[in-house]
């Protein structure tokens, strides 16, 4: 029972920590993404006080940019500090594609990097926010790390999604970077840790803990030679009926053998 | 006529910096801009600017390794920085001993009069 209790206890610790983390680290990109959306109305209102129309285009443009970034990092929190019971429906492959590039199309554009959608014919069962929002999380990853390599103009993000074995399956193929094995290992673990200072990977931890929920899966291989990244989801095509709930029995296996 | 002051703001956020330039010119001061770490600290001995803003978290070289840098060049120790940073706690990643410390520390989002309010104390009300 010692060790249960021990093992539990820093269970407890690890997740506190994670969350400390998460909070420091939310707090900071949420600071930037504010400073955007105040930038983007001075710089709009100063437009229209000084008769310069692309100072208001300008403007408009960097406050909307912003407010979307803040809206897939608020849901990546909300996903992440609370499991959520997934709404299964039939998802359609093409809408949901074309339903995420529309979201990213503006930063992909102001970031001077291509972002394509392929699709092929096919549905499957899952939670449409859910996996709206893991898509979103990887392809936005996806956009920033390209964008910070301004020296590589050959950069592109290709969201693609196809049905095999049974699995709904999406690729998002970044060419522009290489992923350290590092971020690799902290976004598919089991707590979310911050890396350093560095550029916040809670939107690839979501994706992986919403693969998950799914009962599916998230891969992710990297090339540094060729400087690509590719990130895997297979989903099933239906909803296992055996997926278990997150309940009390979780604690009730831990103390089984009282 | 008064030449304009001149500001270098460094920032790895794009949008920061386009708003910070816009808003310093508005305010009649001559900007200058830099992405990154290496960058600003080679504007800065080219243009000598009469302030910098700083940002703390940037890729490669950070804020504070740039803020070290410059006060132990001869030729940039007296230019005048404030900090502006989302970094609750970034005091505690300065070690005083060792440097002299930013004339201005600001919190992200950034308030606009307090900076305006800052440069003015830094530089002199006329600036």
């Amino acid at each position: 029972m010692e060790e249960g209790m021990e093992g539990l206890e820093k269970e407890m610790e690890a997740l506190l920590a994670s969350q400390a983390e998460l909070v420091g680290s939310l707090t900071h990109d949420l600071k930037g993404l504010l400073s955007g959306i105040d930038g983007g109305i001075y710089i709009a209102e100063s437009g229209f006080k000084k008769e310069k129309p692309e100072r208001i285009t300008r403007g408009f443009e960097m406050a909307k940019r912003n407010m979307a970034r803040m809206r897939i990092i608020l849901s990546s929190a909300l996903y992440y500090v609370k499991d959520r019971e997934i709404d299964w429906q039939p998802i359609d492959l093409g809408e949901m594609t074309a339903s995420v590039s529309k979201v990213l199309m503006p930063q992909a554009s102001h970031a001077g990097v291509d972002l394509l959608v392929k699709s092929e014919a096919g549905s499957f069962e899952g939670g449409e926010l859910a996996v709206h929002s893991l898509l979103v999380n990887l392809v936005e990853y996806s956009l920033d790390i390209c964008a910070l390599d301004k020296e590589n103009q050959a950069s592109s993000v290709t969201l693609s999604a196809t049905m095999r074995d049974e699995h709904a399956v999406f690729d998002v193929l970044a060419q522009g970077f290489s992923i350290e094995e590092e971020t690799r290992q902290l976004a598919l673990g089991d707590f979310y840790a911050p890396k350093g200072v560095d550029r916040s990977h809670l939107g690839l931890f979501v994706a992986h803990k919403l693969a998950k929920s799914h009962k599916g899966t998230l891969s992710i291989t990297s090339s540094p030679e060729r400087g690509t990244t590719n990130f895997c989801v297979r989903l099933p095509k239906t909803r296992p009926s055996d997926m278990p709930l997150r309940t009390d029995s979780d604690l009730e296996t831990m103390f089984g053998d009282e | 006529m008064t030449p304009s002051k001149k500001i270098l703001v460094i920032d790895d956020q794009p949008d920061v910096v386009d708003y910070l330039e816009t808003f310093l010119s508005d305010e009649g001061f001559a900007v200058i801009t830099a992405e990154n770490g290496s960058q600003g600290l080679s504007l800065a001995r080219v243009e000598t600017p009469d302030l910098i803003t700083l940002d703390i978290t940037m890729p490669e070289m950070s804020g504070i390794e740039v803020l070290t840098t410059l006060r132990r060049d001869p030729q940039l120790a007296h230019i005048p920085v404030i900090i502006i940073t989302g970094v609750a706690d970034f005091r505690r990643h300065m070690d005083y001993r060792e440097i002299r410390p930013a004339e201005g520390f600001m919190q992200k989002p950034i308030d606009p009069e307090g900076l305006l309010n800052s440069i003015r104390r830094i530089l002199g009300p006329a600036a």
